[in-house]
């Protein structure tokens, strides 16, 4: 079997839905630049200082005049979601997930509107713009599903054997307080409301700070959060840079509780901020990845490359889930490195709002120059076999277009084997069998994801060895990308997460809470 | 009484944008997925009154099915 790489690997979608896009881009753009507030204590609040929001596929276009939010607004923020916290914690969780399934529903009916946004913003391609708006109402279905399904997390323990007394004990899971959220860029929507549908239906209040890069649809989501009946204060959303806002964010005293997506060094900051603190406070950190794809000689490599082109070049490698390392068995190395950059000369790049383009341009001006600065240093280390420019024909020339890179034959000893690039470059490299790929696997700090191509027994030895949160084997609709909630629970190991329990799983809700025993004795 | 059956996300389109669309009950979900023009490998999760379901599942009066895209979220 022969797998194209297409949308349709995965899904194909009837031409109603690329029609109801195309509707919903049109009625997007008429109504570009339009002012949006912060919401606090369920207001809409401007600020002084505003920036602009302005899509990577061309510079000159400004999407949305955003808020400058700072300490002022930080501190109203979370004030606001303390005094909504009593009462909110003592909702029943059946009311509280009433709300938020309303909230799912209601991204669900704005969906084109908001994947539009997001196509834009974020410069995703459309299909993958649906997916994350889509996952985001899935992840807050899947919160509702889990607090059903654990009956609130009510446990009736052991009785104790008391002579002459009845005891009951029973365990609670209580919500913490405060939860703030701190969403990345290239995923806003899900990665978004994913921690906030999680911290709300557990009965914390939130306050969500956005990245700086995409505001807007973030804000178009909160909307359907606000739209759906919670509560004032419940749920608070606030912009504004990741060095004032986000820092003042960052407080003992108001903060009970975080989740931070997003780079190594800002989530390790925070780790040490709050570390700080009087007692210790829980924060769920997801970071980043160097997720490799590791391929035996006995691979399928039609599959293999599939697998791997998709994953390394969906987002233009801005996924921290993106193939960055391929390790291959010598005996197939030339023909899967051949039929990699076959796949990969044939993926269509340019305004990523247009149905047939798979690659649009990367996040922002620093990210372009990133691109550039490491498409030297592994050009003087290695050899560049496809790729390896910025693209700058035409309309082009207004965005951050990258061409998707691979390289090979550089030095395990090159810094960037274990450096998250986060952008449309992969490595690839010959070994001489899987001991030696399994040992360049795991030998960087990131556990995120991991993919494998080979034979059943070999699988079994890779899901026994590799260190990973989240792992694939013979997959051609991503090497190690594509998780989806309630299938494959997304988390990482090592420097890749902080709790060891995978969001959009079994475990990840009790995060969002504390326990409380409550023995009654009559 | 008849089971409805709401497509949630991108599926919506399988029923001209449509949230919702009622059928006959007695049929297997797949039977509905392909009666609706829904192609059931893209159907990742079948709820029925929110308890997941196979394809299989034969459904009932009364009933309300939601199913979810293997895209929904397929994208991280």
């Amino acid at each position: 079997m022969t797998f194209k790489l297409t949308y349709a690997t995965m899904f194909d979608p009837p031409p109603e839905l690329h029609t109801s896009f195309d509707q919903a881009l049109a009625k997007v753009k008429a109504s570009l630049g339009k002012e949006y507030g912060l919401l606090i204590d369920g207001k809409e609040v401007f600020t002084a200082e505003k920036f602009l929001d302005h899509t990577p596929i061309n510079t000159e276009v400004v999407l949305a005049v955003m808020q400058k939010g700072g300490e002022k607004e930080a501190q109203d923020a979370l004030a606001a979601a303390r005094r909504a916290f009593p009462r909110w914690s003592r909702t029943p969780w059946q009311d509280r997930i009433t709300l938020v399934r309303h909230a799912a529903e209601l991204i669900d009916e704005r969906l084109f509107e908001i994947g539009a946004a997001m196509a834009l913003e974020v410069g995703k391609n459309r299909m993958e713009s649906l997916g994350d708006v889509t996952e985001a109402a899935d992840l807050l279905r899947y919160s509702c599903f889990q607090m059903e399904k654990n009956n609130g997390y009510v446990v009736e323990m052991g009785r104790d054997p008391l002579v002459g007394y009845s005891a009951r004990n029973l365990s609670v899971m209580r919500p913490y307080g405060v939860w703030l959220v701190i969403s990345p860029f290239n995923f806003p929507a899900a990665l978004s409301y994913g921690p906030v549908g999680a911290a709300l239906v557990t009965g914390n209040t939130v306050v969500l700070k956005p990245a700086t890069d995409t505001p807007w649809v973030t804000r178009l989501i909160a909307d359907c959060l606000r739209d759906a009946g919670l509560p004032d204060g419940v749920f608070n959303f606030v912009t504004g840079p990741g060095h004032t806002l986000g820092q003042a964010l960052i407080t003992c005293a108001d903060v009970d509780g975080a989740t931070f997506t997003g780079s190594y060094d800002v989530g390790m900051g925070i780790f040490r901020d709050f570390s700080q603190c009087g007692w210790p406070r829980p924060i769920i950190l997801e970071m980043g990845g160097k997720n490799p794809a590791v391929v035996s000689r006995h691979a399928d490599l039609e599959r293999a490359a599939t697998g791997i082109v998709r994953s390394a070049f969906g987002l233009q490698g801005q996924k921290c889930s993106a193939c960055s390392r391929v390790l291959v068995e010598a005996p197939v190395y030339d023909a899967l490195v051949s039929r990699l950059v076959e796949m990969t000369d044939r993926l269509v790049i340019g305004n990523p709002t247009e149905k047939p383009v798979y690659l649009g341009p990367v996040i922002n001006k620093k990210a372009y120059q990133d691109y550039q600065a490491y498409i030297h240093e592994l050009g003087e280390a290695g050899e560049i076999l496809t790729g390896g420019q910025v693209l700058t024909d035409g309309e082009l020339a207004k965005g951050y277009f990258c061409a998707p890179t691979l390289v090979t034959d550089v030095p395990f000893s090159h810094r960037l084997w274990k450096y998250e690039m986060f952008l449309p470059i992969t490595m690839i490299a010959r070994v001489n069998d899987l001991d030696e790929a399994m040992q360049h696997a795991n030998g960087v700090d990131y556990g995120l994801t991991a993919g494998f191509y080979g034979n059943a027994n070999e699988v079994e030895a890779f899901f026994d060895q590799i260190e990973a949160g989240v792992t694939y084997a013979n997959r051609p609709q991503g090497a190690t990308t594509g998780a989806w909630p309630g299938f494959q629970p997304f988390g990482g190991w090592k420097s890749s997460g902080s709790s060891g329990k995978n969001a959009g799983g079994h475990y990840y809700l009790p995060l969002y809470m504390h326990e409380q025993i409550r023995t009654m004795i009559t | 009484m008849a089971v409805t059956i709401r497509p949630l996300g991108m599926l919506k389109s399988y029923i001209g944008g449509k949230s919702e669309t009622a059928v006959d009950a007695g049929g297997t979900v797949r039977k509905v997925l392909q009666d609706l023009g829904i192609p059931p490998e893209v159907v990742a999760l079948v709820l029925v009154d929110d308890e997941q379901q196979s394809k299989e599942y034969v459904l009932r009066d009364g009933e309300t099915v939601k199913l979810m895209a293997i895209i929904g979220g397929g994208t991280r």
